[in-house]
């Protein structure tokens, strides 16, 4: 969103360029709104998925380091810990990249 | 928890015990007929005695829990105290006045059985073994697709 | 996100451990084959995991007071396997229990087991995999 003043929001300048241009920016302030009363779903979604991806990790490094040092009873859970975390992270990428492709169609909007 | 190396030396540990046994056993056979030993005593047959290997955190042998567990061992190689065997001989040089041999308390046919029972034990060992190789191979393929 | 994942990752590797537990306890039984004295020993898990499941013919325990004690686990993230040392089969004359016939047939089935759940294991995770190829 903009801030601060700038001569496009006149919107009685005289410039039709211009008067769309400010148009438009009403018109995405409002989409922005609208994906702003969504927007602690999004977020609360992202945050619980990159906590997940960090849980996971962190295990997956304990796991294997454990198993560096001779620590790990079992290979199969060092693996299925990994495998987890590579999970859980491209969970998230698939996460993150839907909602920023939604925002994007939301700001796509044409009047 | 026991992890696939400390499983494989359990069965290692099984595996040297029987080995031993079939030695001592091989011994056995071999000197069936030796009727002058070091001592110049007959041969007496010998045979092993295992233990159960368990340490725990302070060395001390208790099974507490699964870390414990160790296999086992040959605590001792035992002489079998049976009195050697009377055979009537007259033409053997060890002979004694009445024509008698002491001969050691072998019993070979005896031995033939223990030997397979060894084989046995020890081959059980070697499965053990690889079945522990292939929990190895089978965990290592998870989410390999 | 927890909930991403299918019930098969708290499952699975439960009964995972309990498999490899089992190889060891295997192992150690072998090793003792002609041990004197030497009582086998075995792996509980499979019942606990069938009751905390709710799949037993058994009568449950009915607690009315939290307070009282249930013999039974009453969720699977409870059950755990034990070790158990069993006193009361055949004997040879100097004590030792273990039938190598027996034991080795356990052996095979456990390893068989063991390499079917690592299978499941596979799949599942291959599932998600798949699903999520592509996602940088």
């Amino acid at each position: 969103m903009a801030g601060g003043v700038d001569p496009i929001n006149n919107i009685n300048s005289l410039d039709p360029i211009k008067r769309i241009q400010k148009l438009n920016r009403e018109k995405t302030e409002k989409a922005g709104e609208a994906a702003g009363k969504t927007e602690p779903d999004f977020q609360k979604v992202l945050d619980q998925a990159i906590q997940e991806v960090n849980s996971q990790r962190k295990a997956s490094t304990q796991a294997r380091n454990d198993f560096a040092a001779g620590k790990i009873s079992n290979i199969h859970d060092v693996i299925i810990t990994a495998e987890k975390a590579g999970i859980s992270l491209r969970m998230t990428m698939e996460i993150r990249n839907k909602i920023v492709d939604s925002y994007k169609e939301i700001m796509r909007m044409q009047l | 928890m026991l992890d696939i190396f400390d499983t494989m030396n359990i069965s290692a540990s099984g595996m040297t015990a029987q080995r031993f046994r079939l030695d001592v056993i091989s011994n056995n056979i071999a000197n069936a007929e030796t009727t002058r030993g070091e001592n110049g005593e007959p041969y007496r047959r010998k045979t092993v005695v295992f233990s159960e290997v368990l340490r725990d955190a302070l060395g001390k042998s208790q099974y507490n829990s699964i870390e414990d567990l160790n296999g086992v061992e040959v605590s001792r190689v035992a002489e079998d105290m049976r009195p050697f065997k009377m055979v009537y001989d007259p033409s053997h040089p060890d002979a004694d006045g009445e024509g008698y041999v002491k001969m050691p308390n072998v019993n070979v046919m005896r031995e033939m059985v223990d030997l397979i029972g060894a084989q046995r034990a020890y081959e059980a060992n070697v499965s053990s073994i690889n079945a522990t190789k292939a929990f190895a191979n089978a965990a290592l393929r998870i989410g390999r697709g | 996100m927890s909930d991403f994942f299918s019930s098969n990752f708290d499952t699975l590797p439960k009964a995972l451990d309990a498999s490899a537990l089992s190889n060891t306890i295997i192992a150690q039984n072998l090793a003792n084959v002609e041990t004197p004295g030497y009582k086998r020993k075995e792996v509980d898990f499979e019942n606990y995991l069938r009751k905390a499941m709710g799949d037993s013919d058994d009568l449950r325990m009915k607690t009315d007071n939290t307070k009282h004690i249930s013999n039974y686990p009453n969720d699977i993230s409870s059950v755990k396997p034990r070790v158990r040392t069993v006193e009361d089969t055949l004997i040879t004359n100097d004590g030792n229990n273990v039938d190598i016939d027996r034991e080795e047939a356990l052996l095979a089935a456990n390893t068989i087991r063991y390499q079917s759940l690592s299978r499941l294991m596979d799949m599942t995770i291959s599932g998600y995999n798949t699903v999520l190829r592509g996602v940088t």
